[in-house]
């Protein structure tokens, strides 16, 4: 089913919050870091946690935390006792997920505010990509073996083989990313590279190397989604999510191999593209470098970016490589692309895709500092998840929708 | 613009008592999203989304729903998972309706105990907060146990509340008798061994639809889900304030203020006897001090089934309320039932659904 349904009523985000990214061993605590940015969002919203209808907990995969069903000892700790609370999960694109939960409470009439929150510690239980390796199938995928750095490596290969993307392109997407990443106070990684920088940097698979990756982040991060009723006059102002969907691919990544009705194969995002057509139509948007001003896209290495830009309607399929070398998705550029510094710079996974919405209302607030986008009105946010295999989409606009 | 009603029009099943050797969790899952679509004679392009309750403890997988949205009948189409229950599950899957967002939502949850190498209960002690409860040998089980013992010494007659559990399970389960459920051996004092289902495999599904479509089908009255907190320790087990207010959550949604009368039959959860008897009054099944006497007498309105002591599959079973409310008011047994659905702890997560013949 593809026709555009009727919303039955708008959903703002009124207040959010994020803890400064860092390493784990720096960080507070998994309950320490939900409760600051749950305050830091609550504030920003001008409410209290008594004002809150429901919760919605981003908590990706329990291997990382070492701890199964955590949202089982947490609500205690949000103040969150006898209210309705459930928790999402859908790998790194849980922190959207999140959101897109939320958006239902409040869109079905149920509910007039909702505190979606979550926190990680990504190397608390070891390194990540150990327990990444877990993620695959155990008999034909995992032994390869795949990590999410080999999963993407294959991506990179096929779709350099595919349109000509170079490494030097490559390293033009982390020296945006960075350059953005040191202008945002709450990054993880804020130092600024050269493209000798990252081309002199070491293999992680070929051609991804260590700084054309994202680093492994603690943190928390939190939304206040409200009706418009509901929207207190002294809080920051609302930006309205007017379009959010998520699509999934298939399980085993054999199965992504061969071109697609749609022209896709595993060089592209073909379930981004199709996650994105659904929030667009929803959110009116028919020309997206027309009518959206920035991109807070989950890319958590550099040519996920660039198949991204195009996914997203931004580039056709096989150009966006020239174009980041063109400085098109610069800060400054004609649609700035992760203005945050993006996954490249900071990734504590069950949040990661719900930082991206919160960069987008922020960016769409003006709130956004010295990575603000100039005049940014409209700012689409997207989520990844499991092998490159769920993706999702929200459009955040500083316009109140017609009624 | 005002919220769309919301209609079950399709269920299905897969799974029992005796495990499949040939059937994996992926084709089992399978069998049970097919048969909920063909249920409703509909396709899986038919569908605007699909909503997982999916537990990566339960099923051992870092990221479950990687592998088992697929078999749901995600590809290529919105999906989320929520973890938590599948009683948020099919929360979500209702609110996401009402929001206009979807039309159609297929929602699976499941549970193969007999794929967990070490018992499902070693798995669920995972969950236990990791610092106090889990070295203090917290367990879905274990807790379940100790709300028994605080329910029973509670009721201010300990001994009648053995004895209504143990009726009660004989009720649920034809095949003995009281006297031999209160012989059976013990599993975790002081419930005993036939109070307590068997682990059992099963997958289940749920299609909803916009009942303005017209498709025949069973209506959702209401839904409602309350938390409480983590630590056994400072929670009230034997007194469910949360159960209360999610119940009165979907009774308020569903316009129910007599609930005695205006509910044919209820499918409450009853992970144990003493879970079933604490949820008949915050339910309106009777009122409070009726609770132990009609658990004694059975009544032919709580769990006509035979309950969860048929086998229950860990974390996704509890759908199963929600499937046979729904065959109930097909089948003309019931114009209104309710379901009840927990997870977590000593029902830590409460879910309530009120479902309606169509309106």
């Amino acid at each position: 089913m593809s026709d555009v349904l009727q919303l039955n009523r708008p959903v703002a985000a009124v207040g959010v919050g994020q803890t400064p990214f860092t390493s784990t061993d720096k960080a507070g605590t998994y309950v320490e870091m939900l409760q600051r940015s749950a305050s830091e969002a609550l504030d920003s919203a001008s409410l209290s946690i008594d004002d809150i209808d429901a919760v919605v907990l981003a908590l990706a995969p329990e291997a990382l935390m070492g701890v199964n069903h955590a949202e089982r000892w947490c609500i205690e700790n949000l103040g969150a006792r006898d209210k309705p609370v459930l928790r999402i999960q859908t790998g790194g694109a849980t922190g959207l997920s999140a959101v897109q939960a939320g958006f239902s409470h409040v869109a079905s009439g149920l509910y007039e505010r909702v505190l979606v929150v979550g926190a990680d510690r990504v190397r608390e239980s070891g390194d990540a990509q150990k327990i990444f390796n877990k993620i695959w199938d155990p008999f034909y995928e995992r032994p390869l073996p795949f990590t999410t750095i080999t999963m993407i490596a294959m991506s990179a290969v096929r779709y350099m083989a595919k349109y000509g993307l170079t490494e030097k392109q490559m390293a033009r997407v982390s020296v945006k990313a960075h350059h953005n990443g040191a202008l945002n106070p709450n990054a993880h990684i804020r130092k600024e590279v050269s493209i000798e920088d990252v081309l002199d940097s070491r293999y992680l698979a070929w051609p991804i190397k260590l700084l054309d990756a994202c680093p492994q982040s603690a943190g928390g991060c939190a939304v206040v989604l409200s009706s418009a009723d509901a929207v207190k006059p002294e809080a920051q102002s609302p930006a309205w999510v007017t379009g959010i969907s998520m699509a999934g691919e298939s399980y085993f990544i054999g199965d992504r191999l061969e071109v697609s009705e749609r022209g896709y194969d595993y060089g592209d995002a073909e379930a981004l593209a199709v996650a994105a057509e659904r929030a667009y139509a929803m959110a009116g948007i028919t020309d997206p470098k027309s009518q959206i001003d920035a991109i807070e896209t989950y890319a958590s290495f550099t040519p996920v970016e660039v198949h991204n830009a195009e996914a997203l309607g931004f580039a056709d399929l096989g150009t966006a490589g020239p174009l980041f070398e063109e400085g098109f998705f610069d800060l400054d550029g004609e649609i700035p692309l992760n203005p945050s510094g993006g996954v490249i710079c900071t990734n504590p996974i069950s949040v990661t895709a719900m930082v991206r919405f919160v960069e987008a209302v922020l960016q769409v607030q003006g709130n956004a500092g010295a990575h603000q986008v100039e005049g940014a009105k409209t700012v689409v946010a997207t989520g990844a998840g499991g092998s490159h295999q769920f993706f999702n989409v929200a459009v955040v606009t500083s316009e109140e929708p017609k009624k | 613009m005002s919220a769309p009603k919301v209609r079950i029009v399709g269920i299905g099943e897969a799974g029992g008592a005796i495990p499949d050797p040939e059937a994996s969790l992926e084709t089992t899952i399978f069998a049970a999203a097919s048969a909920a679509l063909a249920d409703a004679g509909l396709r899986r392009d038919d569908l605007d989304g699909i909503v997982l309750a999916a537990s990566d403890q339960t099923d051992g997988r870092a990221i479950s729903s990687m592998l088992t949205s697929g078999p749901a009948g995600a590809y290529l189409n919105d999906e989320i998972n929520a973890a938590s229950s599948p009683g948020h599950a099919l929360a979500l899957a209702w609110m996401q309706v009402l929001s206009g967002t979807h039309r159609r939502v297929l929602i699976s949850s499941w549970g193969k105990a007999s794929e967990s190498t070490f018992g499902v209960q070693a798995a669920e002690r995972l969950s236990a907060e990791p610092f106090y409860e889990r070295d203090g040998g917290a367990s879905a089980l274990a807790a379940a146990a100790i709300q028994a013992s605080v329910h029973r010494a509670a009721s201010g007659d300990p001994e009648k509340a053995a004895r209504a559990a143990a009726a009660l399970a004989a009720r649920n389960n034809t095949t003995v008798t009281a006297e031999a459920v209160a012989g059976s051996d013990y599993v975790a004092s002081p419930l005993r061994r036939l109070e307590v289902p068997a682990e059992i495999d099963g997958a289940f599904s749920l299609l909803l639809e916009r009942a303005d479509i017209g498709s025949e089908g069973v209506d959702i009255g209401g839904i409602g889900w309350r938390s409480d907190i983590g630590r056994l320790g400072e929670r009230s087990l034997g007194r469910l304030e949360h159960l209360d207010h999610a119940v009165a959550d979907a009774y308020g949604r569903a316009g129910i203020d007599d609930p005695g009368g205006q509910v044919d039959t209820w499918y409450l959860h009853d992970y144990t006897p003493d879970a079933e008897v604490l949820a008949y009054t915050p339910f309106g099944v009777c009122a409070a001090g009726d609770a132990l006497d009609l658990a004694l007498e059975g009544s032919a309105k709580v769990n006509p089934d035979g309950g969860s002591l048929r086998g229950e599959a860990p974390f996704g079973g509890p759908l199963r309320k929600v499937l046979e409310a729904t065959r109930a008011i097909r089948g003309g047994s019931a114009g209104r039932a309710v379901a009840h659905l927990t997870t977590g702890f000593a029902g830590q997560f409460q879910t309530a659904v009120v479902l309606e013949a169509k309106s």
